[in-house]
């Protein structure tokens, strides 16, 4: 299997405080790798380094064999990468086929002449690209069975249902590796499920690579391929999750040191 | 030699004035994350303060005593028109969007120029001699005069005391709690809104202070006079880095010396110019400035 | 089509009505209200649209008014009929000042947009004070003016004309919902592949390149310009104009400039020294406005929005 991101020796400092400190790990082509450890340990960090919010001091990010380092947000999504946010940020006051719509403009739209001059002069080429999208939104939000909430404001959307409309839209820019950041946080057991079995959808109908971040252990270990487990900035161990979770680093690290 | 002595003293002391006016930017940026643009006029009150304080009370021979009732009155009245600029412009608008601040503040500034040119008159007005405009010896064949030296020793003073309540007092500590974590502070039971005010009183008093220093050596004050200086002061307060106490009293000394020099030695008319050129350099090669410090947005 | 024509329909009329039963006063206060429209609805882009502060139009008008004065006086041996392609020069020069400004500006937060956009406007109009060719201090004179009204008002009502329906394209188009994008989370926007700075810079420069119109045909209505027009007082003008009509309000910007044009003029008649009043009572609006009602009139929606759906549909509107 070919690797489609490559971590190497990461760190970033903030402060005096070294929050990634030499981090590597790799993933496969098609894998589910989870990325977890205790609050601190650097998990958002190592991510937002990935999704090119932050600047790493050292180390490098390959995706695809290139370096993305030095990319910004929006051209690390231009290479295939996608991301969701812990805390949800959809357009609440769009609504929910105008939140795809935004994103799957962004493919369509690039800024070339052509795109300023029909949307100048509303030719019937700018009336045709946009009614392709409008469709082409539809069927993705029917897939999942969003498409009866179109109309309705992204803000009044059920929280379990926001949650798919935001890997929604993020699937909606075509990426290769999508970065689920927390996507259980604030759900219930049954909704749980549902995401279990929603990621695995996903994950087969459009042939991705997933990075799931996640506290959720249950659902971790249920869907994940391969676990990385992160403790005070530093990778603690790196494997299968039957074999990860009986190591003692991993116990103490969310438990404590056992008392002697 | 001589020259260069000469531009130099003219440069600190100039440097001072921009230092007093660019902490009052600094402390109500750090403080609200707001650009006082109104401060400029905050300084022009307390010149027409000094201004009506010893017309109403008939000072007219220069003495010790007289100037510092100028003082007192020129720090008083810019005090009061801060804290109520504060309280009915700004206070309203503490969860608006930031630009509707600045276009208030704006506003304000505008307000109190033109309706300073209606109140106390478009003309330029003689400001009371205070102080008598002495020479008092010659440092290199360079003159040192009274209102010079008046200049550093107040400027100096008023630094001296502004550290000392930032630095040793508790409302100095609870301002720069409140800077950092305004959403604590309440619950250590400090007040915001009377830190806030606290901050704009004594910015503005500050202001005042620069208002008498700069009427006792150019002792012409109009309505306008807050304009240019303002923008220089605010200007330095940038570059020594927009928040920084430390870095508004370097970045005014740098600037007083360096428009100065410019002055002396060559084109004094690109001088208004001169600092939006380096407030430009400094935005765009560091924008926190030189003692400014980066802050990483949480994702 | 049909709304176009009576559209031109109503602009001829308003036309014969200026130009035979009123005074050539009032055409020129009509004509500075459309030179107003066409500064707000530029500043509105680039601060109602794309949320980013500027302070420095002033500037962009004086580099656009300098250009096409300059060049049709010099160049163009003031020839009535080259006065388009002057105030298109001015028009193109302002917008290469803007995105080269915009260039590195983007990457700071709002506050310091404003700043850097008030300091450049300065640094023009220092430059202009000292630059003896165009005058410096006293101005440029003998520009070439319009040969009559219908000349000055035809081209003002295409400027406008051109300049509103180019933004409300933009707006309602994808560059315009990713300016929203922006303003509603740049972070969120960011993720999808939306190049921020990118479409700021793209924005700055239009917004730059109608004020530059704006200035160039402002200085062939007046004949004179000089640095001490385009002072940052201009820049607040302007900018009252915008907001009252609404932030992202483009059809607020030309009504706001009618108001804030006519009825300081209407006043003028009841009331002696009101010019000096306005200085009052702009900053009094604009503080009030911010603290009751800062969306101004229009907030960001357009005035046909707030035309009850039914009327809409009989008219033919889609939104």
């Amino acid at each position: 299997m070919s690797i489609l991101l490559a971590i190497k020796d990461l760190s970033i400092q903030f402060g005096g405080l070294k929050a990634v400190n030499e981090v590597s790990f790799d993933i496969h082509q098609n894998e589910l790798l989870g990325l977890i450890g205790p609050n601190g340990a650097g998990k958002t960090t190592v991510f937002n380094m990935i999704s090119g919010f932050y600047s790493a001091d050292s180390g490098d990010i390959l995706f695809d064999s290139e370096r993305i380092n030095k990319l910004s947000a929006a051209q690390v999504n231009h290479r295939g990468l996608a991301r969701t946010f812990q805390n949800i940020r959809l357009f609440r006051s769009l609504s929910v086929i105008e939140n795809v719509l935004m994103a799957l403009q962004q493919r369509r739209h690039k800024g070339s002449p052509a795109d300023w001059f029909n949307s100048l002069f509303n030719t019937k080429a700018h009336q045709l690209i946009e009614k392709n999208l409008d469709l082409e939104a539809r069927e993705l939000l029917k897939i999942f069975d969003l498409d009866r909430f179109s109309l309705q404001l992204a803000g009044s959307l059920s929280y379990g249902a926001q949650r798919k409309l935001e890997i929604v839209r993020a699937l909606a820019t075509k990426p290769k590796l999508l970065i689920l950041d927390e996507p259980a946080a604030g759900m219930n057991h049954q909704e749980t499920e549902e995401l279990n079995k929603l990621i695995r959808f996903i994950k087969d109908k459009f042939n991705l690579t997933i990075l799931l971040i996640e506290h959720d252990m249950k659902l971790v270990m249920n869907i994940c391929d391969r676990i990385v487990v992160l403790n005070r900035g530093k990778k603690i161990a790196d494997g299968l999750p039957q074999d990860v979770k009986t190591l003692p680093e991993v116990i103490e690290a969310y438990l404590g040191k056992k008392p002697v | 030699m001589q020259e260069f002595l000469q531009h130099t003293l003219n440069g600190l002391s100039i440097g001072s004035i921009y230092a007093l006016l660019a902490l009052g930017y600094t402390m109500v940026y750090g403080i609200l994350g707001m650009i006082n643009f109104a401060h400029s006029e905050i300084y022009m009150m307390g010149a027409f303060g000094a201004f009506y304080t010893a017309r109403f009370l008939n000072l007219d021979t220069p003495s010790v005593l007289n100037f510092a009732i100028g003082l007192l009155g020129a720090v008083s009245f810019a005090a009061i028109v801060g804290f109520l600029v504060e309280k009915f412009a700004y206070k309203p608008l503490r969860k608006s969007p930031k630009m509707n601040v600045l276009i208030t503040a704006i506003g304000v500034s505008i307000l109190f120029q033109y309706g300073g040119q209606i109140i106390f008159g478009a003309d330029p007005k003689s400001f009371p001699a205070l102080i008598e405009d002495k020479n008092l010896f010659s440092l290199f064949d360079s003159p040192i005069h009274l209102t010079d030296l008046l200049i550093y020793f107040v400027s100096f003073a008023s630094l001296g005391i502004l550290s000392f309540i930032i630095f040793k007092t508790q409302t100095g500590r609870a301002m720069r709690a409140v800077s950092t974590r305004p959403d604590m502070t309440p619950l250590m039971g400090i007040s915001n809104n009377k830190i806030i005010s606290a901050t704009f009183v004594i910015g503005s008093a500050l202001a005042g202070v620069a208002a008498v220093l700069v009427s006792i050596k150019y002792p012409k004050i109009d309505p306008m006079m807050g304009v240019r200086i303002g923008m220089a002061s605010f200007v330095a307060a940038v570059f020594g880095g927009i928040g920084s106490l430390h870095g508004a009293v370097v970045g005014g000394f740098l600037l007083g010396l360096g428009e100065t020099y410019l002055i002396g030695y060559g084109a004094s008319t690109y001088k208004d110019a001169f600092s939006f050129v380096i407030l430009i350099i400094v935005l765009l090669y560091k924008p926190t400035g030189l003692f400014g410090q980066t802050r990483k947005e949480k994702i | 089509m049909k709304k176009y024509l009576v559209f031109l329909v109503l602009v001829i009329s308003l036309g014969v009505v200026l130009n035979s039963f009123l005074n050539s006063y009032i055409q020129a206060i009509f004509i500075s209200f459309i030179v107003n429209a066409i500064m707000a609805l530029s500043l509105n882009f680039i601060t109602g649209l794309a949320d980013q502060f500027s302070l420095g139009h002033a500037g962009l008008m004086a580099i656009g008014a300098y250009t096409s004065a300059v060049l049709n006086k010099e160049f163009f041996s003031d020839q009535w009929m080259l006065i388009p392609l002057g105030v298109l020069a001015g028009g193109l020069l302002a917008a290469v000042a803007g995105y080269l400004v915009s260039l590195p500006s983007f990457r700071l937060k709002g506050d310091y947009i404003a700043i850097v956009t008030l300091g450049l406007a300065e640094i023009v109009r220092v430059l202009l004070l000292n630059w003896k060719h165009v005058g410096g201090p006293r101005g440029y004179n003998a520009i070439t003016k319009f040969p009559d009204f219908w000349y000055a008002y035809g081209f003002a009502i295409f400027l406008l004309f051109v300049t509103f329906m180019t933004m409300h394209r933009l707006k309602v188009s994808w560059f315009g919902r990713n300016l929203w994008a922006i303003n509603e989370d740049d972070i969120a926007a960011e993720v999808m592949g939306l190049e921020i700075a990118k479409t700021k810079r793209y924005a700055f420069t239009i917004s730059s390149f109608f004020a530059g119109i704006g200035g160039g045909f402002y200085s062939h209505h007046l004949g004179y310009i000089s640095p001490g027009s385009f002072g940052f007082i201009i820049s607040v003008q302007i900018l009252i104009i915008a907001v009252l009509g609404g932030l992202g309000s483009l059809s607020g910007s030309i009504m706001a400039a009618a108001i804030l044009t006519f009825l300081p003029e209407l006043l003028r008649s009841v009331q002696a020294g009101s010019l000096d009043l306005r200085m009052i009572i702009y900053p009094i609006l604009l503080i009030l406005m911010m603290i009751l009602r800062p969306q101004g009139l229009f907030g960001r929606k357009e005035i046909f929005e707030y035309v009850p759906k039914k009327i809409r549909a009989k008219l033919g509107m889609h939104r």
